[in-house]
This record gives C-alpha cells, structure tokens and sequence, in this order.
C-alpha cells in the first residue's frame, strides 16, 4: 500500500511539473499575439443586451405514448412550428387541437415526465447547410454521423417550402446521364425531371440509384442520397462504395435507418430537398435520390396514427398523396433569370409482388413524370438491370435526349417490344422461317448489350457506338454469349484505334452519315480481328 | 377561476405577496387560485404564470437571455 500512496504522489508532482512549465509558457505567448479582435469589450457588448419582459406561451405535458407529446396550453403555438420541452428536448406541433397540442419528438423521448413545461420557439423546421456539407453523412436535423466533426452553417433552408412557381421555371432540355445504357438510351431522363424507379425487394433499384450517381463524376451534377428507414449495415454499405469510387467528392448522403424514430424518417426526404435548394440557389444542378418513399409513408402513417388522425385505405392518412406530391413538386428546372438550376428527383417505391396498382406505387406513379419498372423476373433471369422496357417510360425526358442517342436507339423500344412478343411465341415451335429468326437473333444481340454491371456507367459517346452496332445488325454473326466479351473489346479498340470517332460524337451530338460510314467500317475491322467470338460458320 | 402560479427562489415574504395578490386581483378581473412555488434555480426574482402565459422576471432567465444574445453577437 505504501508504495502506491509514493507513486500516486509522484505521479501527481510529474502532472504538476508536466503542466507548469507549459501553463507559463502560455501566459506570456498569449499576451504577444492574441489579436485586437478577440479582446472583447464585455461590458458594451453587456449594454446592448435587452432585456424585455415579455408573457410567453407555454403548455405543459399531459400524455406521451410512442413518440408522441399531449399537451395542454401553448395558446398562440403555430401549425409546424418547433416546441422545446422541459428545456432540452424539441418536438413539432403537428396537431392543433381544441383543447390540445399534438407534438411529435424529435431525436431520443428520453426524460421527458408528465407536467413538463412546454415552451414555444417561433422557428419552423430548418436546416443548416453551407458548401462544406458535400461529401458528409448528416441525420434529418442536418447533424453530422460520420465522425468528421461538426458542420459550419451559412444558411439555414426551411424544411417546408412551396415549390416554385409556373414563371420561375422552364421545360426540360439537359440530360442527365445515368451511364445506364437501357435507360439513357430508351428512358432517358433529364435534368429537373422526376423519375420513379419502382419494382419488388432485391430488383436492383438503389444499384439504379447508386450507379447514377457514380456517373455524375464529371457532369457538374451534386447528388443528394437519402436513405430512409434502411438498415445501418445498408447505409455504411453505401457510403463505403462511394467513398471507394469517389463520389463523395460530390454528394451527401442523409440518412435516417430503420432505428431512428418515425418522426425523423418522416422528415428525412425533406432535409435532403432543402440541402438541394440549398445548392439550386446557387444555380447548379443536383441530383437527388429518396431510398425509398414506401418506408416513408410508413414513418408517415405510424405517426399519423398516433396522432389519432382518421386513417383512410391501407390505414395510410387522408395527406399521403399531398406527402409526396409537395415534395416531388419542388424538383424543377428553373430558367435563366431564377439562376437556371435544377433539382432532378429519383424516387424509389418498393412494390409488394409486382402490385404497382397498391396505393402508395399509384400515388407515386401519377407524380412523377416516367417510371422505370424493374422485375423479378427479368432479374432473375441473368437481365441486369431487370428493366421492364414495354412498362417503363419517360414522359418528358425525350425533349432532353442527346441527339446521337436518339437517332441510333430511336427504333429500339419499338423493336425489343416486338423481340418480347417473338420470343414468347417462338418458345412453341421449332421451326421458325428465317425472318422470325433473324429478328429472334436481332434481338438477342440488343438484349444482350443492354445488360450492364451496375457500378459500370458508360459515357454517351461509348453507349452511342456499342448501340449502333447491335440494332445496325453488325452484331449478329457474335456469338450469343460472346456478347459481353465482344463489347468489351469493342470500346477498349476504338479508344485506341478510333478515338476521334467517339470525340466527334461528343462535341457534334449527332450522328451523320459520314460517322456511319466510319463506325460502320470499323466495327468490320474489329470483328475481323476477333474472329474467336463469331460464330463459327458451316463449310 | 384563473390559476396563478408564482414561482421564486425563496419563500416569498408577505409584503410582496400582498403587492402580487393586488395586481393580479386589478389584471385579471377573476377569482384566483394561487399556487407559490419555491424553486432555488431560478436564482432571484420571480416567475407569474397566468393559465398559459409565463412572465419570467428571474434571474436565470435573465442570464438565459443575455448568454443568447451574447451568442448571437459574437
């Protein structure tokens, strides 16, 4: 014992001696260079302080059951407005009442007792946003959870906001580049428009998502993803491949998993929308992700439940349309004098068993301006991505298309289709006359270049080109399973060979026939030297 | 009936009672049910509150309210 009281005590003078030279050290350097600025003058600054006595309003806790705050009081309390609770908690009055206030919590109920006081704040739901937030991982309340330190603020954007108006906007004319051959090729869509991507559990559609966003690397686009009641596992999952490829250097993830209360997965989408205003302000384009909007209705329809609002068809809330509707309503395409940015919105629904007519995929269909439709089927099936092309489609996104896209993919709907009703037909028979086959092969050979790993986005001028050739027929000598090794080569061959063919279809953003003829005559050359993936012909 | 709460640091003394008592009698116009209150982290002065209206003269309000503005200026 003895020897342990000595070496605390030593201990104790070591600290002692360790901080003194260090404490004198810092007095006199303080005096040299502390700047005129920080010296405050405590007692002006103490003068300007008013203080007013004013009659506030404030209400006490009568009831808390699942998140949810009764109170009485609070007399001049605003629709939305944010409530503080006992001090150190804040909540939002959702529900005015004759008698009562209906105040969902906001962050952990912890604590809170019957008879608390309630006290109002006059602030409506914000968020904090400067341009350092790109690249971080922040919760509904605009808080950081990634573990880089806190966030400066510049600007706070409210949470709720009307959409701009008709005059503020224009029509769609910019692509966005998905990277995604079928869709930008077929689907396309374009900047301020809302695309729905839709399908059963396990279709691919955040790999959709995600595999955008890797493609906006050099598009001057900001992508806003935001994960709504998804497993943390899922949320690290993705930050991790995007930090990995390199897209956090322009994007934001918020995130509100399957943990965090209703209240903050309700307002999750929204604080995603407000950082993207935050940068349409500035006149840039974003780009933004709702990961996925049936677990956001399912936030939505738990708190409205608690609220005791009446429940309508599938106990979802007589509002859930308006839900979404006024947070799709402000995707846009604002024009020139409003600083001509855009907000494009990729909304995700999860269907139940391909049910797209079940209430929320309706509601979610009719706001938006196109869905792509993702199958099981399709999926399972080896067609990567599993989109259903007869039901997907983009309503404005067209009037945005590159025009080389255009013209080589015009007829590729129309022809797939017609592959879809031959091949389901074809399955019958065995003997098929040799048009119905060669249209059979055609269309295998489209199919088959229309698969694509998801994490593999491809520039315009590369879709153009692998495109070309399989509705142009130079691919119908390959072999079916060559398909995605021919491709391949394809694009390495004339990056090396042929480089300037793919830069004139970048800067022209046409094709013309001259560029036929070239791309014609090189796509020859190249199957000539890869005689491995065509098929061996009968002597 | 209006219920008042009065809430200071310590008990409150008869004379200010008094003085409370006749200014809220002239305000309000009611009969009233006075609840004191002693709560030692209000620091000094005192807290009125009138049904769903708080009129907090306490010190710690006070302070409260010049820590935010200070805040706000810095």
């Amino acid at each position: 014992m003895p020897v342990t009281k000595n070496q605390s005590k030593k201990s104790l003078k070591k600290t002692v001696q360790a901080t003194r030279p260090q404490s004198a050290k810092r007095v006199p350097a303080a005096k040299k260079t502390t700047p005129a600025h920080e010296v405050f003058e405590l007692s002006s600054l103490l003068n300007q302080v008013k203080l007013t006595p004013t009659a506030e309003s404030v209400g006490e806790v009568i009831a808390y059951s699942d998140g949810v705050v009764r109170a009485t009081g609070l007399d001049e309390v605003q629709a939305g407005e944010i409530v503080e609770i006992s001090g150190k908690k804040f909540g939002l009055a959702l529900n005015l009442e004759a008698t009562s206030v209906g105040i969902v919590v906001l962050g952990d109920p912890m604590g809170i007792e019957v008879g608390d006081l309630v006290t109002r704040t006059g602030r409506i739901l914000s968020v904090g946003v400067s341009d350092s937030i790109i690249g971080r991982v922040v919760n509904s309340s605009g808080e950081t959870l990634d573990g880089k330190g806190s966030l400066p603020v510049t600007t706070f954007m409210p949470l709720e906001k009307i959409a701009p108006g008709v005059m503020a906007r224009q029509s769609v004319t910019v692509p966005l580049q998905t990277g995604i051959k079928a869709i930008d090729a077929m689907i396309p869509v374009g900047r301020g428009q809302r695309e729905l991507i839709i399908g059963d559990r396990s279709t691919g559609k955040t790999a959709i998502g995600l595999g955008t966003m890797l493609n906006q690397h050099d598009q001057d686009v900001i992508c806003v993803y935001v994960a709504i009641g998804q497993k943390r596992a899922a949320v690290a999952q993705t930050v991790k491949i995007l930090e990995d490829r390199g897209a956090m250097a322009y994007s934001i993830i918020v995130s509100a998993t399957a943990s965090d209360s209703a209240a903050e997965q309700f307002l999750a989408p929204y604080t995603g929308l407000a950082i993207a205003e935050y940068f349409l302000q500035q006149g840039k384009d974003v780009l933004i992700i709702y990961d996925d909007l049936s677990k956001h209705a399912q936030a939505y329809r738990e708190i409205s439940l608690l609220l005791r609002r009446p429940s309508g068809r599938e106990a979802y809330p007589g509002d859930v349309f308006y839900l979404h509707s006024r947070l799709l309503e402000r995707a846009c395409r604002l024009n020139e004098k409003h600083g001509g940015g855009s907000i494009t919105a990729l909304p995700i629904i999860e269907t139940q068993a391909n049910d797209v007519s079940a209430y929320i995929p309706t509601n979610v269909i009719s706001i938006t301006d196109g869905q792509i439709y993702l199958e099981a089927d399709l999926f399972n099936a080896g067609m990567k991505p599993a989109i259903n092309v007869g039901l997907s489609v983009s309503r404005v996104g067209s009037a945005a298309q590159v025009k080389a896209v255009k013209q080589v993919a015009g007829t590729m709907k129309l022809d797939l289709a017609q592959f879809r009703e031959l091949q389901a037909f074809a399955q019958f028979s065995s003997d098929l006359d040799e048009r119905t086959k060669k249209t059979l092969d055609r269309g295998t050979r489209v199919n088959g270049v229309l698969k694509q790993g998801w994490d593999d986005p491809m520039s315009v001028a590369e879709q153009v080109v692998v495109i070309f050739a399989a509705v142009n027929g130079l691919l119908d000598m390959v072999r079916e399973d060559a398909v995605p090794a021919w491709e391949e080569a394809y694009v390495e061959y004339l990056h090396t060979s042929y480089q300037q063919l793919l830069d004139q279809i970048m800067t022209d953003q046409k094709f013309s026939d001259e560029l036929n003829k070239k791309l014609t005559e090189a796509v020859q050359t190249f199957n000539d030297l890869h005689s491995e993936l065509m098929i061996k012909k009968e002597e | 009936m209006q219920k008042v709460i009065i809430t200071t640091a310590t008990p409150i003394n008869a004379k200010s009672l008094a003085s409370f008592k006749k200014a809220l009698a002239q305000k309000l116009d009611q009969t009233i049910e006075l609840e004191l209150r002693v709560d030692p982290l209000v620091i000094g002065g005192s807290k009125v509150r009138i049904g769903s209206k708080v009129i907090d003269l306490t010190i710690a309000a006070k302070l409260a309210q010049i820590k935010k503005q200070l805040l706000k200026q810095l």
